[in-house]
């Protein structure tokens, strides 16, 4: 195992350039948004992988964009099955494998079996036939592509959502402040499971080939392997499609993610941040934790740092750069726990103008009137607003909720907008 | 050369999959077909046959991994019951779906709430729309025969779908038959090899398995597996028939027991047929023309062939052992209606509910019922609902509001 230890420590991903000469083997054309990592990760981990590769897909995003009958985007052999069984699903792939190599039916050769999986289908709904395929220990990559929400139905929180971040089951309101819980901790879940190679990593200029190192490093243990790739959701998180690469390092600077990587059992850094960022940078840099900003909800913006920082204390502890502290859980909400109404009452202000108007994104302002939309809670003249039923949406929830075409005045200031949060 | 052996159903199961030589079997423990796996997974610890064993953590990981097996282009074979099919239920639309040839024995058995570990075929029942083929067993000697059989029916490159093998829990599953098996050189003979036509694992032609599909596509798509099920009637016949011509014992689509000149008869599927045959008998000697028709394919439904055994009857009761609460009638009853309704003179059906949870069917039972379809020939008066369950603590009634057949 020792010996095992140090071969897989020594593997080191090619260059970049030497990567990119490489065979893309997933074409372009997919319906992946603009900005999306996830395609990004999928292009690296394939490019990094050096057997033949074959791909099990769980039901998310990537599922659905890349295969829509009948095309295709993989140049690779693909399959799905559905949402929460992917795990069990390679371990029957990973066995006929075996079992046709034994009867001769196929040559002998290695395959890189690879699965793709939201937050959803891994910390949630598959996290039992993750498990019980970790257990059994199938020789498989699980890469699990971490946007925080399900954002394949329209951005709902899932259990690696963050405290605070709105998603459309866990809206940020008058009275709730998006999500009341931290995330699980998925990455240390696995690494209980004792299988050869876990990594937490993501897409970052610095350190450039985290990720491809790591791929290579799953594949070649000796069993499962695991990797919890921080994915990037423009959509989900509400930030400029050319932010991806800065969020997904903002979100390792300040270390809520940080890169680390747990080799039989021994758990390493496989980055430092020269100098520890405040959470607060990464939380401003996304519309989600928008409302966080507003005096009355600032302390959860303090409460997350203090999540961060126990979590950041504690890997240092594990990987031997620090002393193990007692570890003090932050309290954590009862069931059904509603925080104090927050005062004043917010819907609208937030987008106030100067005179204090609430002010549309289509430039409409009403001095005294508060539009709100009922999803986001963000101003929404009645001109622009979609009202099914006598309700307020605003256009741009109308058009991720409903597909309702957005009226034109508001193409033009959508930019705006987005900028804006 | 043949062997005489005395097994449960069970262990036929266990026999028949040793001989198959699956590549694959994934299964999760559940009473009452437990013992299949258990007695598979020894075989597999003895060296006396070769399969990966996955004991995977739940039955709905157990479809999913004959799923991705099955696509990887091996032979797959599994086994569950009652909770276990119930939990696999939205894997089994995806290996119909995706058209892999996977066989799963079921040992029937009732559904929670309440709980109850006992044969009925509300499990079975459950999953009758999910596109799987459905054959039901008669006996212990039947699972075996008919598991050889379903291998062939499900890899026939014009069905390609996948097969239930079902057979009545503990009633079949548990008791200790004599049966015949063959050499395993001529079982595997007869089951022949598998050739996937588009594997996974074939890695110079990529293929995309289970891509999003929408309704540009969709309704094709559905439309050639209903396509394939129709090539289903003729494959299971011609299977059947083949197996009869080497081992002398043939199958079809239904059984018929004294129908030439029956007058009125039983419909039912599974074990209690050897208890109905009996009564039948009996019936016979006292001078009623009593039949049986014991159909071995619930899905596809043979009802042309049905119909035509049926049509020149007077009366007809089909014996439900599964009830589909707020429907007219049993499953059953109401798939025979379906069936029989194009003829322009039909016999009078009814439906009985029976054996719910393991409750035994007794010959006087049966009796009551061939007594009632005598009294319908002659044209009597009904007194009685057209569906009941039989053996009941309770009166009879209703069971629907629907009229007299
Ligand atoms: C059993 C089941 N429940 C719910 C769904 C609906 N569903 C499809 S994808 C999805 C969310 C996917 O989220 P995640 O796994 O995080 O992937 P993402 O789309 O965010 O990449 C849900 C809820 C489903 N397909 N199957
Ligand atoms: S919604 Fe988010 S995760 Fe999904 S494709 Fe768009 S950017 Fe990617
Ligand atoms: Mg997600």
């Amino acid at each position: 195992m020792a010996a095992q230890k140090a071969t897989i420590a020594a593997i080191r991903s090619p260059s970049v350039k030497e990567l990119s000469l490489h065979p893309d083997l997933l074409s372009g054309g997919h319906r992946l948004c603009a900005g999306c990592a996830e395609s990004i990760i999928v292009r690296q981990v394939l490019l990094a992988a050096q057997a033949p590769v074959v791909v099990i897909n769980a039901t998310s995003c990537l599922e659905v964009a890349t295969t829509i009958y009948p095309y295709t985007a993989w140049r690779v052999p693909w399959l799905h099955s559905l949402f929460e069984n992917a795990a069990a699903t390679v371990s029957g792939v990973e066995a006929a494998w075996r079992a046709l190599q034994r009867r001769g039916k196929i040559p002998e050769e290695r395959i890189a079996f690879i699965v793709f999986a939201g937050d959803g289908g891994t910390y949630d709904i598959g996290l039992q036939s993750l498990s019980g395929a970790l257990e059994r220990g199938h020789r498989f990559l699980y890469v699990c592509l971490n946007n925080e929400a399900y954002m394949n139905t329209g951005i709902q929180r899932s259990s690696a959502t963050p405290l605070g971040a709105h998603t459309t089951t866990t809206p940020a309101g008058e009275v709730i402040p998006g999500k009341l819980q931290w995330r699980k901790d998925l990455t240390g879940i696995i690494a209980a499971h004792r299988i050869p190679y876990v990594a937490q990593t993501a897409l970052t200029p610095q350190p450039l080939t985290d990720l491809t190192t790591k791929v290579r490093r799953a594949l070649e243990a000796d069993g499962p392997s695991f990797l919890n790739v921080y994915s990037p959701c423009n959509r989900g998180w509400r930030f400029e499609p050319a932010d991806t690469i800065r969020i997904s390092q903002l979100a390792v600077e300040t270390c809520y993610w940080p890169l680390f990587e747990v080799v039989e059992g021994e758990w390493r850094l496989t980055y430092t941040p020269r100098e520890k960022k405040p959470v607060a940078q990464w939380l401003e840099a996304q519309g989600r934790f928008r409302h966080l900003l507003k005096p009355e909800h600032r302390h959860v913006m303090d409460e997350i740092q203090v999540w961060v920082d126990r979590e950041w204390e504690s890997l240092l502890a594990r990987t031997g750069r620090a002393a193990a502290k007692r570890d003090e859980a932050p309290p954590r909400p009862a069931p059904g726990h509603r925080p104090e109404r927050a005062e004043p009452p917010q819907t609208a202000r937030a987008a106030q103008g100067e005179g204090g108007a609430a002010r549309c994104p289509c430039g409409a302002s009403s001095p005294g009137v508060q539009w709100g939309c009922l999803f986001c809670g963000r101003v929404c003249c009645p001109r622009c607003a979609y009202s099914p039923e006598g309700l307020t949406v605003c256009a741009r929830c109308a058009r991720d909720l409903f597909g309702i075409a957005e009226p034109p005045a508001l193409a033009s200031a959508e930019r705006r907008w987005i900028s804006r949060e | 050369m043949t062997r005489v052996v005395a097994l449960t159903g069970n262990q036929a199961a266990a026999e028949a999959m040793r001989q198959i030589r699956p590549e694959v079997c994934a299964a999760y423990p559940i009473t009452p077909s437990t013992q299949v796996m258990e007695t598979f997974a020894q075989f597999v610890a003895d060296g006396r046959v070769d399969t990966e064993l996955i004991p995977v953590e739940s039955e709905h990981s157990a479809m999913s991994a004959c799923v991705g097996a099955a696509a990887a282009g091996a032979r797959v074979m599994t086994a569950t019951s009652s909770q276990g099919l119930a939990l696999m239920h939205e894997v089994l639309y995806v290996a119909s779906g995706l058209r892999l040839p996977v066989v799963m024995a079921v040992a029937t058995r009732a559904l929670s709430a309440p709980i109850n570990i006992h044969g009925d075929h509300s499990d079975a029942m459950g999953s009758r729309d999910a596109g799987w083929i459905q054959l039901y067993a008669e006996d212990a000697q039947e699972v075996y025969d008919t598991l050889l059989q379903a291998v062939r029916i499900a890899e026939h490159p014009q069905v390609l779908l996948p097969v239930m093998v079902c057979f009545d829990g503990f009633t079949t599953s548990h008791t200790i038959e004599r049966l015949v098996i063959l050499e395993d050189a001529e079982a595997r003979a007869f089951v022949g090899e598998y050739q996937p036509a588009h594997p996974l694992l074939d890695l110079k032609r990529p293929v995309t398995y289970g891509p999003l599909v929408l309704p540009d596509y969709y309704t094709e798509i559905k439309r050639q597996q209903r396509e394939a099920m129709d090539h289903a009637p003729g494959v299971i016949r011609e299977v059947g028939k083949a197996f009869g011509e080497r081992f002398g014992r043939f199958y079809g689509l239904l059984e018929a027991f004294h129908l030439q000149d029956a007058e009125v008869a039983l419909l039912l599927m599974g074990s209690a047929a050897g208890t109905v045959k009996g009564v039948v008998e009996g019936l016979r000697q006292e001078g009623i023309k009593a039949g049986v028709l014991r159909l071995r394919a619930f899905r596809p439904i043979p009802a042309r062939e049905v119909a035509a055994a049926l049509a020149p009857l007077k009366a007809v009761a089909v014996l439900d052992r599964a009830d589909s609460v707020g429907s007219p009638g049993g499953p059953l009853f109401t798939d025979l209606r379906a069936a029989l309704g194009e003829l322009p003179v039909r016999p009078r059906m009814v439906d009985y509910v029976y054996g719910l949870g393991g409750r035994d069917l007794l010959p006087e039972d049966v009796r009551r019922v061939y007594s009632r379809l005598v009294r319908l020939a002659a044209g009597e008066g009904e007194d009685e609902a057209v569906c009941q369950y039989l053996t009941v603590r309770e009166a009879p009634r209703p069971l629907s509001p629907v009229g007299g057949a």
